[in-house]
């Protein structure tokens, strides 16, 4: 009686087995391939975006306005990191993600984040979504000296209507143009975000109030936020910040931003004194500036920025002393 | 006798694996070398990228620094690219601050206009302001190539003009800006 059967011989099993483990070998090596070119491409937005930044900031202008324009869905990561010893600034650090194609899983983040010490990013949220474009608002925040420019960054499908708002905040925004910022027939729908002056709005809204003190705050998402306004032409750059903001992302950033204002103190401390005695009767300036860093060291040790309405009040007054006590005929700033 | 061929049989099939084992190997090597020469041409290509990206900041940031707080001059408006003298030779005597501030290798304040002698400023006590040309905010952390100039206006205290107290001075320079090394 004969069976019929297939024998494989040895040599089909081996070149089976080694086939097979050169396919699986072939595969993983191309998914590697493709997830470290995608990380590449993030990587590269991430520092693209950092690097355009840069001329959005501004010199001595007011506002800036600007439109950065992804050829592809794009996510912006914005990490804030408080200053620390060793990091006396803190630190920004931005990163990017691509949406890949062919369905593929969009992963939170691949690339690499590229990290600044002078730079101070506001966003609606951690990770900022835009289709086409991400819309920059560069405002100079100025205590009384320059500090910083606080960049302002939200993705297309955010809408902001700004219901009541003082004259000069809505002769601005009508002056600046601005995409998806409204200040009359405002559209309706989730995506947008309601912006009352002077009321409590309702329903997930944004509340402003601007004081005659020249401090101000915001409530949103049941945090409470406070501002000072810029010296200059250009006062509302913190109220801004702070309306269109993730409430911790502002609060780090405004540490981060009191501590670069004490670090700045050090500079026009020094120059005032190589001014000589001409200049600055009975240590006004140095006594005004020395009064300036201790209050902008505390907040910036505190936690949550400016915490309190009489740390505002107070943080407003000694720049004004500041600036009070820059005249005459040898100005420092 | 059969014994003989079933020997040759199995001594022909052992020279067949081997033969196919040593294909396997070189199939291997082969896709390897293959991976190895895109690997090489696409890391390259990222790493041109990225010193494209980091030269391109780097030349903006030259022409920008003069207007960060840290240098503008802000005392009058109208004067965008005016870099405040002053202000850099105090930074430049805070110890590690522009390091903590910029991602830099390498920051240098040259005065060109009027000429000066050839000295790094160190202090006002030995030659601030009319004994040097040099201001070196940040010291070089590497060699200078790749190092980005862009020419400024500078402007200083001189208590010497205008009688008593002074008034502001105005100098011609020049910016130099070494972008900070890619993975340092």
């Amino acid at each position: 009686m004969s069976k019929r059967g297939y024998e494989f011989s040895f040599a089909w099993i081996f070149t089976l087995f080694i086939g097979a483990a050169v396919i699986a070998a072939a595969i993983m090596i191309a998914t590697q391939i493709v997830g470290m070119k995608q990380a590449e491409r993030d990587a590269a937005r991430g520092l693209e975006i950092g690097v355009l930044l840069t001329p959005v900031e501004t010199a001595l202008e007011d506002a800036r306005f600007a439109k950065i324009i992804v050829p592809d869905e794009t996510i912006l990561f914005n990490e804030v990191r408080e200053e620390r010893p060793g990091n006396p600034f803190g630190s920004q650090r931005i990163g990017a993600s691509i949406k890949p194609g062919f369905n593929a899983e969009w992963k939170p983040l691949s690339g690499v984040q590229s990290t600044f010490h002078n730079k101070y990013i506001f966003t609606p949220t951690n990770e900022t979504y835009a289709e086409e474009s991400f819309y920059v608002l560069a405002k100079p925040l100025k205590l009384p000296f320059k500090i910083a420019d606080l960049i302002i960054i939200w993705g297309g499908q955010e809408k902001f209507c700004f219901t009541n708002p003082p004259v000069e905040v809505k002769a601005e925004l009508l002056e600046l143009n601005m995409t998806n910022i409204y200040v009359s027939n405002c559209p309706t729908g989730p995506e947008v975000r309601n912006i009352c002056f002077g009321t409590t709005c309702g329903g997930g809204g944004i509340s402003v109030a601007i004081n005659s003190d020249h401090t101000g705050k915001i409530v949103k998402d049941g945090k409470t936020l406070h501002y000072v306004e810029s010296f200059g032409t250009d006062r509302y750059g913190l109220m801004y910040a702070a309306i269109f903001s993730d409430p911790e992302i502002y609060e780090r950033q405004v540490s981060r931003l009191m501590a670069h204002a004490g670090k700045l103190e050090e500079i026009y401390q020094r120059k005032a004194n190589s001014f000589g005695s001409s200049c600055y009767s009975s240590n006004a300036m140095s006594t005004a500036l020395g009064n300036y860093k201790s209050h902008t060291e505390s907040i910036a040790s505190g936690s949550g920025g400016i915490s309190t309405a009489t740390e505002a009040r107070n943080l407003f007054a000694k720049a004004e002393g500041v600036n009070n006590a820059n005249a005459g005929a040898c100005l420092l700033f | 006798m059969q014994m003989l061929e079933h020997v040759c049989s199995s001594k022909r099939a052992q020279m067949k694996i081997q033969q196919m084992a040593f294909m396997l190997v070189a199939v291997m090597i082969f896709f390897g070398m293959v991976a190895l020469v895109y690997f090489t041409i696409s890391i390259k290509g990222l790493q041109d990228k990225a010193e494209i990206l980091a030269e391109e900041d780097g030349r903006r940031m030259a022409r920008q620094l003069a207007g960060t707080p840290e240098l503008a001059y802000t005392v009058r408006d109208g004067c965008d690219s005016c870099l405040d003298l002053d202000k850099a030779f105090q930074l430049s005597t805070i110890n590690s601050y522009a390091e903590d501030l910029w991602n830099l290798d390498y920051l240098m304040i040259e005065r060109i206009s009027p000429s000066f002698p050839d000295q790094k400023c160190t202090s006002p006590a030995n030659n601030y302001p009319n004994g040097c040309n040099e201001i070196e905010i940040i010291a070089p952390k590497r060699g200078l190539s790749g190092t980005k100039t862009a020419f400024v206006a500078l402007v200083r205290w001189d208590d010497s003009i205008g009688g008593s107290p002074g008034a502001y001075r105005y100098e011609f320079g020049r910016i130099h800006v070494l972008e900070r090394e890619l993975g340092s």
